[in-house]
């Protein structure tokens, strides 16, 4: 695999994290909202 | 009027089907070297007679059947449903010589299970399997996830092998040629392999103070488990075991990897990387986790099961998100899994049911399915506000510009349909024997999304019944019923065509 294939490989890898980050964010705003509410 | 298949059909078929015994037979080599390097001599035994009789059946599916016929589509339909049944009949030969399963059938259970990266599981005392049997429990997750037709397409190319390809419910060709494809996505696997072991490693090593080989071993298996969807965990207790937010946060992404569809992963890798989130699947798939993700945790909060934001959103976070990719890890047991109730509990089965994207290693009616079926809909409401001749859109982004064809709606309402019926038979089975609905209903859907998430139903004192139903439920999940019926139509010829 070429350096250029690794770099593009690696940037999947963290896009991908970052889309993990997101989402747990939205979860926890969510738990919060919701156990603020409750 | 149905044509009786004639000797070359068969010959065909046993040709291409002994090319793939002789790749697994290949892949046996695996745990048969980390058996012998481990000293666990028991299982070299074992993986010896597996690799010899993939080998066997290998070497007489070419010798005595060679053909230069095309494989047609049907052809192909039948070797990729055939192959799913007979690699996890001998594939279970370690697992059943290994003493951990009371019946045969568990056994064989459990290799079903693990190539359908399904991840429910009938092994008893899992925490002291061998290593090696551990390994292969997770290789045929990887093998699974990746397509055993995959991993035979990459080595060696035929005529037949779109049909192949197709056949091992994949749909989308992301290069020109199959083998090109095929090999792109070994080296998507190969980079999350690489990245994934790494850091499931480094957090084992460093943060949970594992010594190296421990912790490599650990971000191996958890490494294909989670890519691939499957969810088996070489601890009893799964990635609850870790008791680590950074391990499951790893983890969170490696499940994410394996859902998302490998067309997605060729627009991240070489761009248009804003294509990812044009595309109808990518909508579709968030939409419906942030719509099951608020059920969950509106039910976990109204029950009281987790009464602190960091609990909640952890453990609902990591559920919910192991349920919607289809993977099947758990950081709660299976007791307590059952005792979620309510909205958390019917939220974790609709984000099973629904499943990943299309193409990827997840199971269920997948996101592409969900986003056509709603686009049909909001159509049809659009096409009797609108004035009568009026042109109601069908566009939309999945892999560039496509058209919604009626031949298309009706091919996505077909096997959402026939998903719906998997996921009420297992449940009807279920019920049958007494387990109340909700249980009955969650444990069929997971077993038919190949997600392995239970409530406890999947134990080795169910009824076989209800096993072989399972087993079933996910061949048949696993395979997006095509092949199926390609093989049931192909005997149903052979025995009363003409």
């Amino acid at each position: 695999m070429s350096i250029h294939g690794l770099i593009g490989g690696l940037t999947m890898f963290a896009i991908e994290a970052l889309i993990v980050a997101s989402l747990a964010i939205v979860a926890g705003v969510l738990s919060m909202a919701i156990l603020a509410l409750l | 009027m149905l044509i009786r298949p004639v000797a070359d059909d068969f010959r065909v078929i046993a040709f291409y089907l002994g090319r793939i015994f002789l790749v697994v037979a290949g892949a046996g080599l695996l745990p048969l070297t980390w058996a012998a390097i481990a000293r666990e001599w028991h299982p070299v035994g074992s993986f010896l007679v597996m690799i010899g009789l993939f080998a066997i059946l290998g070497v007489a599916g070419i010798r005595f059947a060679p053909s230069e016929s095309t494989l047609n589509w049907s052809h192909g339909m039948v070797v990729v449903a055939f192959t799913w049944l007979i690699v996890p009949v001998i594939g279970a030969v370690p697992l059943l010589l290994s003493g951990h399963f009371g019946r045969p059938l568990d056994a064989l259970f459990d290799a079903v299970s693990g190539l359908t990266t399904t991840g429910l599981s009938l092994l008893s005392d899992v925490d002291h399997l061998a290593s090696s049997l551990n390994f292969w429990r997770h290789l045929l997750q990887f093998l699974g996830g990746q397509g055993i037709i995959l991993a035979a397409l990459s080595i060696f190319a035929g005529t037949g092998g779109i049909t192949l390809y197709f056949g091992e419910a994949r749909d989308e060709r992301i290069l020109p040629s199959v083998t090109s494809t095929a090999r792109f996505i070994w080296a998507v696997s190969v980079v999350h392999l690489l990245f994934g072991v790494t850091a499931l490693g480094l957090v084992g090593w460093l943060v949970l103070g594992f010594d190296i080989d421990r912790a490599v071993f650990h971000g191996l298996m958890t490494f294909f488990a989670g890519f691939d969807t499957g969810g088996f965990s070489p601890q009893s207790t799964s990635i609850g075991y870790y008791h680590s937010a950074i391990f499951e946060g790893v983890t969170s992404v490696l499940m994410v990897a394996g859902a998302m569809s490998f067309g997605l992963h060729y627009s991240l890798w070489r761009g248009p990387r804003r294509a990812v989130f044009a595309n109808l699947e990518t909508r579709t798939i968030l939409s419906t986790f942030g719509f099951t993700m608020v059920l969950t945790l509106l039910g976990l909060a109204a029950t009281g099961v987790f009464a602190s934001v960091a609990g909640l959103t952890r453990h609902g976070f990591f559920q919910i998100l192991s349920a919607h990719t289809g993977t099947g890890f758990s950081t709660v047991s299976s007791v307590e899994l059952a005792q979620w109730g309510g909205l958390g509990f019917g939220g974790m089965a609709l984000a099973m049911a629904l499943g990943g994207m299309g193409s990827s290693t997840a199971g269920g009616v997948k996101s592409l399915r969900i986003g056509l079926t709603i686009k049909t809909v909001v159509n049809q409401i659009r096409q009797v506000l609108l004035p009568e001749h009026a042109v109601v859109g069908t566009a939309y982004r999945q892999s560039g510009r496509k058209h919604l064809t009626p031949n298309l709606t009706q091919s996505v309402m077909t096997i959402s349909l026939l998903y719906v019926a998997l996921y009420l038979l297992g449940a009807g089975i279920g019920l049958a024997y007494g387990i109340p609905l909700q249980e009955a209903l969650f444990e069929s859907v997971s077993a038919s999304a190949n997600v392995g998430l239970s409530v406890g139903v999947t134990d080795p004192s169910m009824p076989i019944l209800l096993e072989l139903v399972y087993m079933l439920q996910m061949w048949a999940g696993r395979l997006e019923f095509v092949a199926v019926f390609s093989l049931l139509g192909f005997l149903y010829a052979w025995a009363l065509g003409k």
